[in-house]
């Protein structure tokens, strides 16, 4: 399985939800991504790699930040009812464009955290860690462990829950969860011990080398060309020397870590390959990000923006933007490969 | 291949060293098993080969070593990994990538080792351990026989000179372990590896020894040896050694298949025999008598929509020890935990003296019925040991009674640690910590799972005198185990549960035999006689 057509769908993903705040538009590719969950998910085995299910969660986060707003956010036209009293941020009234707004920003957010718990359920841990450079290997090595040590604490968690409820625990106020707490922190860390020992054995090391004397005169001059380059973009100068002094310094410092990484004595023994899905989901996902970034005039989706404030009304919908989340259901050309 | 020379270590804010003055030198090819109590120091000297002490432990280090003709001091981890491939005894926490391949991977990636030899590398670990149809499999749907496996391709991947192995059965059940033995002796001979092997389970490794060291605590020195040389200077046997010292047999047997010789034809001598002499008889029959306190009924409980229990019938009686053995998943926890109520029964019921028990709340089961998990860890929180009991009759709105709080500390060895930090104390007695914790609240019924797991000899010796002498106060104890050397100094009756069903139950002189290579050693000797008291615990 080729890891770049993953990343670039969670690009695609990731610019959509971003460019707009339509609500339509975002329930589309909440739907696609559940869509693609699905697939992926396995909710037959015993272990599911999602932490909680994405629908549970999203449903949980989207009521959430719709109350939120809600009663924090006094503002709109259309008042449903009046909280009384003086409670700080709470009292005044509650609007309809309100709740719709938090409801956006959920529908947001939980957009955003189906598309990486499906990388996380799709995606081996070492083909990320094959995707960094090999400089930040330790990093990268460091981070997917991050990533799995979520589903064994869940399972520590249920464990726990479990222990306490033999003693007659019950979980009634903010107290009670002490007897989770420490166990749960005290096993982590005794987890976290167990596994950098036997990383110790296997030969790994964090040790990802230093730069030398060059290397750290091309950083500092990287970094230079990058100020520079900022400078130049803000100030009345050509319109191609900004973006070239900041090119000039990112290249410059890329080189010296790609140096740097050379230097370290790991080998690697996947090359990515390309299928012909492979290319055709990433060729979809560069559709969606030239659909939102640089479509000409007369393709440019509509209805993008969308603000309930101060009154709320219907949001627009432009047919082509079901086209673009189809598009975002590529990952079943992958499955099927899988 | 290994030479300690006068190494002492101790680790950071440690009062005495873990290691002192220790002189060993152990000889290329061959698989040395190294025993002794908890708190002896096989750990530390088995992670001085590779430099995980000190540079992981951090600490003081005197003395000299040389492990494959370098020095682990002055190599480092990193170095040392290429000779020595390294097991931990936990199969959860060895492994950093998620599938098979990418794991066995691992060691080669940070070896640098050239991507052309690599793949041919894994291909020969993985049919060395048996496991190439393991190789695109997510480590987590692994079973523990399997995972160890994979722990030993990941060690030997990049051909190692050396094999440390951490107590790596004493997870796994009798046959998983006995095929992982194999598979290392085997890996022993083909590849000339050095295999040094920590385990208490003595009756399971001591066949396949070369080499036997202790690690007495007591004296505070090592005896290494051929087993048989060093067998006699120990303070704890395996039943058939026990029996082969106790009649004088020469050479001592360290196989069923070695003493077979000496008792042919022959029945067990009377001296061999406890005192009191005689066979001892079944406690079974007696017990029928008994009326069951616990009663479970055509029980069925599936995972997700895979079934577990299918139909399983067990009764409990009063005052006895029921011991239920089977094969990793063959569904002895799922049991206990249905019992208690964390599990929902799809069918079926279970009865406590006749009240039915299906739908209470796992609290008001376990005011009456104490249930020890495998991990006792998960139970303990409180600032000390008194508070962890105290805490369990707070939960349970039981009032405080000073004297039985005494009394059960005491009981279970544990009066002089009341004010400890539990986590700061060994194994076995945060355990008996557990034990308290759950025994507080004076059940009728004890479900225990996997007691003896990680134990050594002398605790699981007192974990013995504790089941004994509940029993006789007139408690009931499941025991779910893979230890059928307890099972057949303790336990009264024998359940086998298979396929989510009971297939045999009865007498251990009955059940136990129905093992065949994995009943307990002396069963397999004395198949005629009646031997369940006479073992290890006598």
């Amino acid at each position: 399985m080729n890891s770049w057509p993953w990343l670039a769908w969670l690009a695609a993903v990731l610019l959509a939800v971003s460019a707009t705040r339509n609500p339509l538009y975002l329930f589309l590719i909440l739907l696609a991504l559940m869509i693609v969950f699905s697939f992926y998910s396995d909710p037959a085995g015993e272990e599911n790699l999602a932490v909680v299910s994405p629908l549970k969660f999203s449903i949980l986060i989207i009521t959430l930040a719709t109350l939120f707003n809600g009663l924090t956010s006094h503002f709109g036209a259309t008042v449903l009812f009046n909280i009384p009293g003086k409670i700080p941020l709470i009292s005044g009234p509650v609007t309809l464009e309100a709740l719709i707004f938090g409801f956006i920003n959920g529908l947001a957010l939980s957009a955003m955290l189906t598309a990486f718990t499906i990388i996380n359920v799709a995606l081996p841990v070492s083909a990320l860690i094959r995707l960094a450079p090999r400089t930040f290997y330790p990093l990268a090595v460091v981070v997917s462990i991050a990533v799995t040590f979520l589903p064994s604490t869940r399972r520590n968690i249920d464990q726990i829950i479990e222990a306490q409820k033999i003693r007659g625990h019950h979980l009634a106020g903010l107290r009670d969860w002490l007897p989770l707490i420490m166990p749960l922190l005290i096993g982590g860390l005794e987890r976290s011990l167990q596994l950098a020992e036997t990383m110790t054995a296997r030969g790994f090391t964090s040790q990802a080398g230093s730069l030398n004397q060059s290397q750290r005169f091309q950083v500092v001059a990287g970094l230079l060309l990058i100020f520079c380059g900022w400078l130049l973009v803000l100030s009345p100068a050509p319109v191609w020397a900004g973006p070239a002094f900041l090119a000039a310094g990112l290249l410059l410092i890329g080189t010296a870590f790609w140096l740097l990484g050379r230097q370290m004595p790991r080998a690697s023994f996947r090359k990515e390959t390309w299928s012909g899905r492979d290319v055709l989901a990433a060729s979809a996902c560069l559709g969606v990000v030239i659909m939102i970034l640089a479509a000409p005039p007369a393709l440019r989706l509509s209805g993008l923006a969308y603000q309930p404030y101060p009154q709320v009304g219907l949001p627009p919908f432009d047919a082509r933007f079901g086209f673009l989340a189809l598009l975002l259901l590529t990952p079943l050309i992958l499955k099927r490969e899988a | 291949m290994i030479r300690f020379e006068q190494l002492s270590f101790t680790y950071p804010g440690a009062g005495r060293p873990a290691l002192d003055n220790l002189t060993l030198h152990i000889p290329p090819g061959e698989l040395v098993l190294i025993t002794g109590h908890s708190g002896s120091g096989k750990s530390t000297f088995l992670r001085c080969l590779n430099g995980l002490v000190p540079h992981f432990s951090g600490g003081c280090l005197s003395g000299k070593v040389r492990v494959a003709g370098l020095d682990p001091v002055q190599a480092a981890p990193k170095m040392m990994s290429r000779k020595v491939g390294f097991v931990f005894q936990d199969p959860e926490s060895q492994f950093v990538m998620d599938t098979v391949e990418d794991d066995i991977l691992f060691t080669l990636e940070n070896a640098g080792v050239a991507a052309a030899d690599a793949q041919l590398k894994v291909s020969e670990a993985l049919a060395q351990l048996h496991i190439e149809r393991l190789r695109r499999r997510k480590i987590h749907t692994l079973s523990g026989g399997e995972r160890q496996r994979v722990a030993v391709a990941s060690a030997i991947v990049n051909s190692p000179e050396i094999l440390a192995l951490d107590e790596p059965t004493s997870q796994l059940d009798p046959q998983a372990a006995k095929d992982l033995l194999e598979i290392v002796q085997a890996l022993k001979t083909k590849l000339r590896l050095t295999v040094l092997l920590v385990e208490h389970r003595l009756e399971r490794v001591l066949a396949y020894a070369d080499r036997l060291v202790y690690f007495d605590a007591v004296r505070e020195i090592v005896v290494s040896g051929p087993p048989r040389q060093v067998l006699p200077s120990m303070d704890y046997h395996p039943p058939l050694v026990q029996i082969g010292l106790r009649l004088g047999w020469q050479p001592l047997p360290l196989s069923i298949e070695q003493a077979r010789s000496f008792v042919e034809l022959r029945s067990l001598p009377e001296e061999a025999l406890p005192a009191g002499g005689g066979p001892v008889p079944d406690a079974f029959p007696a017990l029928e008598k008994k009326p069951p306190v616990l009663e479970i009924e055509n029980l069925h409980v599936t995972a997700g929509k895979t079934p577990v229990l299918q139909g399983l019938d067990l009764q409990l009686r009063r005052a006895e020890i029921l011991a239920l053995i089977g094969e990793n998943g063959a569904g002895k926890t799922t049991l206990l935990r249905t019992v208690v109520g964390l599990l929902k029964p799809s069918a079926g019921r279970i009865l406590l003296q006749g009240e039915v028990l299906t739908g209470l709340s796992t609290s008001r089961i376990c005011r009456q019925v104490a249930y020890l998990p495998q991990d006792p860890n998960a139970l303990l929180f409180a600032e000390n040991v008194t508070a962890e009991l105290l805490q369990t009759l707070k939960n349970h709105n039981l009032p405080v009674d000073e004297r039985w709080l005494e009394e059960l500390l005491a009981r279970l060895g544990l009066s002089e640690e009341a004010a400890s930090y539990p986590r700061d104390l060994s194994v076995g007695q945060r355990q008996r910590i557990a034990l308290g914790a759950i025994l507080v609240t004076r059940p009728q019924i004890i479900l225990l799972d996997e007691p003896t797991r990680g134990l050594d000899f002398k605790t699981k010796q007192e974990l013995f005198r504790l089941l004994t002498a509940w029993r006789s106060e007139g408690k009931s104890i499941l025991l779910v185990t893979h230890d059928v050397e307890l099972v057949a100094s303790t336990a009264d009756r024998v359940a086998i549960l298979q396929e989510g069903r009971i297939s045999a139950s009865g007498a251990p002189s009955q059940t136990l035999a129905r093992l065949g290579e994995f009943a307990p050693q002396l069963f397999q000797l004395f198949p005629d006689q009646r031997t369940a008291h006479l073992s290890v615990h006598e």
